[in-house]
């Protein structure tokens, strides 16, 4: 909630610029009159602060040069399958950079669109069943999965995990698979997640 | 010695002086450095503590992790100073601290400016913390500086320890080095003192060093050399100063003594050590010729003075000097000193008192002893008279009676004995009247000239108005004089007068008076007689120059006026040469076959008006006839 408000911070204080007063009013104006603030609220709470988390864990993981096409490439966050955020992704990284990128947030029906095409790959429940697939499809590819679905760090190949804790963010994550993934995740990151396996 | 001390002190108390300020400079300088050096450490640390603890809080404070945070901060109790911290979110709202249970009230409730700062006690350091450069938050560090104090209070210390070390080092290497300069200075010093105690100007100072102050030593000894060089010049001339019979001596502008030769201990009897620092004039009771001031004004005006001074010895006994006084004036002018050189006359002044004693005698006797001569030849000549009379007599008597019997050759024979004896009766007269203008006592009185010139015209026949012109420009004013003197001055130059004119020429005479010139007066040489002339004149008391007054006043310096009487003739003059010899006694100018006379008759004017106190004169040129003059007091 608190690093929301911050992003709404954030984008009032880029009105001092006066290139962007106009998009800033735009986006103010769409922040009142589009239902995108009302579908928000209507998303738990739980899911628009895991929301900002996604493109944070952007910040704190590393690709290798070979996962963008170009230094100006942006970094595409994806979510496959049930969309549980709402607008709240999109609201979340406006404005936003991770390593100088800016990020994109797409949305992925087929699981065979998203493992060529994202950085971060957000696994909705509806994909439960299918998961074990997903996961050979990836393969090795630098993408960093994240997920709510139970076991997906600890006995699958996932990454980072969302535990279930109200109001409080609290994370697994698999080093192995992140190594496998050819991704670094910062220490800092590491520092508050519960990490398997353990050593 | 006190200048010793004094040095040496000195020279200790600037070396110690010195190495206080260096060290306390020094420590001040590095105490500075060390303070500033420190803060820049202190302030590095915290800024990279910092940023170590601010990286570290950028996962929490994204992931909202507060316990995490707080354990990051917790790490901070390895820095001891640390002893406050606390992260602030965006919102600038407490996020977490350190410690843990950190009371709300003692940290600021809102981050502030970013950036390290001192306050007294403290370093505060506000960290903002950024993520792909969007603020995440800020971390706030209190760190302790009692380190820096303890620090400074340490270097305080040492600083201290030090410098009394290091001060008594200095005072002790002080003590040894100063001798190195201080020792030469107190050897000169201590020479010179004794050069101004013992007056000993052969004493030289040792050189103990090659700097300035052997420099010096060698200068004072040059200088001494000098002096003891200009010392001996002055002593040998004191010595010879001191050779000298005079008395030499010298006074200050106050007339004391400040040198006083041997020649004036011997003179007068007072040692130098006496004399030195006396006034000369009382020491000696000195007697000036005149007023003191009178003296002093003329010399300070000529700048010397002699003259002749009364003066009393040691003994009391009196002398008469000589006294030659020379002034020496400074460079401004003013009186700086008088040499005074005194020559002891004493014995010259008694001689020649003793001398005009013997003269006085001498003189009183010569005029006794012809006194006699005159009285003798006076009487001669009166007795003389007799037997020419007595042959005059008989002669006439021989041609009386028996003048026709006699042969023509026998008369003329008879005619020349009368005439020779008449010549000679003339002769005598006028010898007997020389001798009496020499010898008889006169009473002086007022003599109106014009009258008395009008008696004698009228007894000779010579002088009367047929034969000769006598003309009188009156008025003549009265003179002091003898009367029969006079009268017989006067008939004198009268009748000198008419009788050498030219043959044929009608004598003229013009007698005229004038007041006589002073100068004349005071220069000629027969003042000792007008002197006599006074004297006379007091002895008789005679009425008539009591009557003058003025004139009977024994006062040389009031010269008498004096007429002058002139007689200017038409007569044949006289030859310049003659001119100084027609005075004398039996002097002729002319042959007796021309001009009849004795020769007499000026020497009778001449001595005549000199016992009158007078003068008598003559200016003449041949052919253009004679002024003869004659000066005699007046009768005012």
């Amino acid at each position: 909630m608190v690093t929301w408000l911050h992003g709404l911070g954030s984008t009032r204080s880029t009105v001092l610029s006066s290139r962007s007063v106009v998009r800033g009013l735009f986006l103010l104006a769409s922040l009142i009159i589009l239902p995108a603030p009302a579908a928000a609220q209507s998303v738990p709470k739980e899911y628009q602060l895991r929301a900002v988390m996604l493109w944070r864990f952007a910040q704190f993981t590393e690709w290798p040069a070979s996962a963008f096409e170009s230094p100006e490439s942006p970094l595409i966050i994806g979510v496959l399958g049930e969309n549980p955020f709402g607008d709240a992704v999109r609201v979340a990284v406006k404005g936003e950079t991770a390593h100088g990128r800016r990020i994109e947030v797409k949305y992925f029906r087929r699981f065979q669109n998203a493992v060529t095409g994202c950085h971060v790959l957000y696994i909705s429940h509806s994909e439960s069943g299918r998961l074990t697939d997903i996961l050979a499809a990836i393969d090795r590819k630098p993408i960093l999965t994240v997920s709510d679905i139970e076991g997906f760090a600890r006995e699958g190949r996932g990454i980072v995990r969302f535990l279930p804790e109200q109001s409080r963010v609290a994370i697994r994550i698999n080093v192995e698979a992140a190594r496998a993934a050819h991704l670094v995740l910062d220490s800092r990151l590491l520092r508050l997640a519960e990490v398997v396996p353990s050593q | 010695m006190a200048s010793q001390q004094s040095i040496q002190s000195r020279i200790r108390a600037i070396i110690l002086l010195i190495s206080v300020v260096v060290l306390l400079a020094s420590f001040s300088a590095f105490i500075v450095y060390e303070t500033i050096s420190f803060k820049w450490q202190m302030r590095r640390h915290l800024s990279t503590v910092a940023a170590v603890v601010a990286d570290n809080s950028a996962a929490p404070l994204v992931f909202h992790n507060k316990q995490t945070a707080e354990e990051i901060l917790a790490a901070l109790k390895a820095e001891p100073d640390i002893n406050r911290a606390v992260l602030y979110d965006t919102d600038g709202t407490v996020f977490a601290t350190f410690p843990a249970n950190l009371s709300l009230q003692i940290i600021p409730p809102k981050p502030g400016i970013p950036g390290v700062r001192f306050s007294r006690q403290a370093l505060d350091l506000f960290q903002p913390i950024y993520q792909e450069g969007k603020p995440l938050g800020t971390l706030y560090l209190h760190s302790s500086i009692s380190a820096l104090y303890v620090r400074l209070w340490r270097y305080t210390l040492i600083a201290a320890l030090i410098l009394g070390a290091s001060v008594a080092g200095a005072a002790i290497l002080a003590a040894v080095l100063q001798r190195r300069i201080s020792r030469p200075i107190v050897a000169l010093t201590d020479t010179a003192q004794r050069v101004t105690r013992t007056e000993d100007y052969s004493v030289r100072a040792p050189r103990l060093s090659s700097d300035e102050i052997g420099l010096l030593a060698d200068a004072f000894n040059t200088m001494m050399a000098k002096t003891q060089e200009h010392q001996t010049r002055l002593a040998e001339q004191a010595r010879l100063l001191d050779l000298s019979f005079d008395a030499i001596f010298v006074l200050d502008k106050d007339r004391k003594i400040i040198y006083w030769n041997h020649g004036a201990t011997e003179m007068y009897g007072f040692s130098r050590q006496e004399a030195l620092g006396n006034s000369s004039d009382e020491l000696l009771q000195t007697i000036f010729p005149e007023p003191k001031e009178n003296v002093l004004k003329q010399f300070y005006r000529n700048n010397r003075w002699i003259g002749e001074l009364e003066q009393t010895r040691k003994d009391g006994s009196k002398l008469i000097v000589i006294s030659r006084w020379a002034l020496d004036r400074d460079a401004h002018g003013k009186h700086a000193a008088t040499l005074e050189t005194n020559n002891d006359i004493t014995e010259r002044k008694q001689a020649q008192r003793t001398l005009e004693q013997t003269v006085a005698d001498r003189t009183a006797k010569l005029r006794e002893t012809i006194g006699e001569l005159e009285a003798f030849s006076y009487s001669i000549s009166h007795d003389m008279r007799a037997p020419l009379r007595a042959m005059a007599a008989y002669a006439n008597a021989i041609r009386e009676d028996a003048g026709p019997q006699l042969p023509k050759g026998a008369l003329d024979y008879i005619q020349n004995i009368v005439s020779s004896a008449t010549r000679m009766d003339q002769l005598i007269t006028d010898v007997l009247a020389y001798s009496r203008v020499s010898r008889d006592q006169r009473t002086f009185e007022r003599i109106d000239v014009a009258q008395l010139v009008q008696e004698v015209v009228s007894h000779f026949p010579e002088l009367q108005p047929g034969k000769a012109d006598i003309e009188i420009q009156t008025p003549i004013p009265r003179v002091i004089g003898d009367r029969a003197s006079l009268g017989q001055c006067l008939s004198n130059l009268l009748i000198n007068a008419v009788k050498f004119v030219a043959p044929g020429v009608k004598p003229r005479v013009r007698v005229r008076a004038e007041p006589a010139k002073e100068t004349q007066i005071s220069v000629q040489p027969a003042s000792s007689a007008a002197a006599h002339l006074t004297q006379n004149c007091g002895d008789k008391a005679d009425p008539a120059s009591v009557d003058s007054g003025t004139s009977a006043a024994p006062v040389a310096t009031q010269a008498p006026a004096f007429i002058r009487i002139w007689f200017e003739d038409n007569g044949i003059g006289i030859a310049q040469a003659d001119i100084h010899r027609i005075f004398g006694m039996f002097e002729r100018v002319h042959p007796r076959e021309k001009f009849e006379g004795t020769g007499i008759g000026l020497a009778i004017v001449k001595k005549a008006v000199e016992r009158m106190g007078g003068r008598v004169g003559v200016e003449s040129e041949p052919g253009k006839g004679s002024r003869f003059w004659l000066e005699l007091r007046s009768a005012r």
